[in-house]
């Protein structure tokens, strides 16, 4: 009985979270055996915060974001959006990946449209909204351009905007620079920034990359491997905007030395 | 003005360099074929080559103006290009239509592969014997004989096609939670269009080979036949000829098709395939 009121209480202490996962396991069925990913992992996210999932290769932080975009399933555990249990894709959530997935045969334009297609949404708005999500990504004026002639970085960029077709309140990003030049890459992380903060978006990014995240984040998610367990949740205390010259303080050299301790990297 | 971001154009400098080579080379093949034709020529004059075996390419080329000056090998004509088109049009229809029936099922794609890959082994030409047999010397037994040969190149790469859809432009579609129609229209077959178009590329070449195939066996009308008789009234330059007006007409075809490839899927990179 005792039990059952307690889960209720936290459950109510916890209602200021827009992102709970609670308890969750994840494993996949491999020839004969069970290979487990994801272990015991617990993670809460208000609305509007700027999380980072960091860690080494086979961490699991794909998997948890897929979990999270509903495009996969857990084995046990408990995850909500909205006090809800995920149970598919949902029109709440927008999903980038490290490839741009733009269909060739289509223009800017029509590759923004797409989301708007799929879902039936009314498409003369969404043309409207076409041009002002192009300013905002720095490409104006690019509608009617094919995505072959286009480069990485401004595929990229395209591929942001069209996770920002349906205005979804959280970005699931998966290593969505991972693929680009370390120069285009900060150049969009910048963009991604000011963008989180004007739209007030919830934001989970998958990266490997420690000082992107402690830049980046308000909380760094710091997972190890053999399975995909959380090391420790950090909270980046450094006030926002954050620009260049937050990596030049001791407090942002701390937080990264701190991981890079935890992931056991570097020369001691 | 909008090269203000990133450029993304050494592209075409790139082209303009392959054809400056290519219009070297082209000429280097015109000449090598003047060559070939000029010691054809004068070893059938000095009597090396006989007429029976290779008449010189002047009596080859006088021929097929005769022949083309004569109306009787349009009527033939005709007849073979109806049983290539039409078999190439079933073919290919049937062929996309069971490509897309096949993937979309991974059950039915294992219980089907089997008879697939037993038929495929078929040399199709031996059947040709069974299907006049079976529809007599008209047109039709040749038709089958083009479906059944032509079939194969673009179901295999109908199949080809729509697996090669990759991984992350499916998680988008889902993502987008779109419907099984919408994923099917919007991604799976504009990805598999290429390789349909390539497939259909060796069809129509395979169809022309299977209604001259179907017409040899039996026929009373069709280029295949046209050609039995000459061969056998020994009129060799005709036979010649013959050869020469088949293979410009499958080069036009391919052509056609070609064009419609390059105006149809515009987004594919053809760099890689020169």
């Amino acid at each position: 009985m005792s039990i059952l009121v307690n889960d209720a209480l936290d459950r109510n202490l916890e209602t200021n979270y827009q992102i709970e996962i609670h308890n969750i396991y994840k494993s996949f069925d491999k020839r004969d055996s069970a290979v487990t990913v994801l272990e015991n992992i617990n993670l809460n996210v208000r609305a509007g915060e700027f999380i980072s999932l960091l860690g080494p290769s086979g961490c699991g932080k794909s998997t948890l974001l897929k979990l999270i975009g509903g495009l996969l399933d857990q084995s046990s555990g408990r995850l909500e959006i909205d006090g809800h249990a995920i149970t598919g894709p949902s029109k709440k959530v927008g999903f980038m990946f490290q490839k741009a997935v733009l269909l060739p045969w289509r223009t800017v334009q029509q590759n923004l449209l797409l989301p708007i297609e799929l879902s039936k949404g009314n498409v003369e708005e969404a043309n409207a909204r076409i041009g002002q999500l192009l300013e905002l990504v720095g490409l104006k004026g690019y509608e009617h351009y094919y995505p072959k002639e286009l480069s990485g970085g401004m595929q990229q960029r395209i591929s942001l905007a069209r996770t920002l077709m349906t205005d979804p309140d959280i970005l699931l990003l998966d290593e969505p620079f991972g693929a680009l030049d370390e120069f285009t890459r900060e150049t969009l992380n910048f963009s991604l920034m000011d963008i989180a903060e004007q739209s007030g978006k919830t934001v989970i990014l998958v990266t490997h990359n420690i000082s992107e995240a402690v830049l980046m984040s308000d909380k760094v998610v710091v997972l190890g491997i053999n399975p995909g367990h959380v090391l420790e949740t950090i909270d980046i205390n450094i006030p926002k905007p954050r620009t260049d010259q937050v990596m030049a303080t001791k407090q942002y050299s701390e937080y990264v030395l701190h991981i890079r301790d935890l992931l056991g990297v570097g020369r001691k | 003005m909008k090269a203000t971001l990133e450029k993304a154009d050494p592209v075409q400098s790139k082209s303009g360099f392959i054809r400056k080579i290519f219009k070297k080379e082209a000429l280097l093949s015109i000449a090598l074929l003047v060559l070939l034709l000029a010691a054809w020529e004068i070893l059938s004059r000095i009597g090396v080559l006989h007429p029976l075996i290779l008449p010189a390419p002047t009596v080859v080329f006088s021929a097929t103006l005769e022949l083309l000056a004569s109306s009787f090998l349009y009527l033939h004509l005709g007849v073979t290009l109806y049983e290539t088109i039409a078999g190439f049009f079933i073919g290919s229809f049937l062929a996309i239509i069971l490509g897309i029936v096949v993937s979309s099922n991974p059950t039915l794609y294992k219980v089907l592969n089997p008879f697939i890959v037993v038929f495929q082994a078929i040399p199709k030409i031996a059947l040709a014997p069974i299907f006049v047999t079976w529809f007599g010397f008209g047109p039709t037994a040749k038709i089958v004989m083009a479906i059944t040969i032509c079939f194969f190149p673009t179901f295999v790469n109908t199949v080809v096609g729509l697996k090669s859809v990759d991984e992350e432009s499916r998680l988008l579609f889902q993502s987008l939670v779109a419907k099984k129609k919408d994923t099917f229209f919007k991604l799976s077959l504009p990805t598999a269009l290429p390789f349909i178009f390539a497939g259909l590329k060796s069809s129509l070449t395979f169809a022309l080979i299977g209604a001259i195939v179907g017409e040899f066996v039996g026929a009373n009308e069709g280029i295949g036949m046209l050609l039995d008789t000459f061969n056998f009234q020994l009129e060799m330059g005709k036979v010649y000829a013959l050869i020469v007006i088949l293979s410009i007409i499958a080069l036009l075809l391919y052509l056609l098709i070609e064009w419609l490839d390059k105006k149809l899927i515009f987004w594919a990179d053809r760099d890689n395939n020169n």
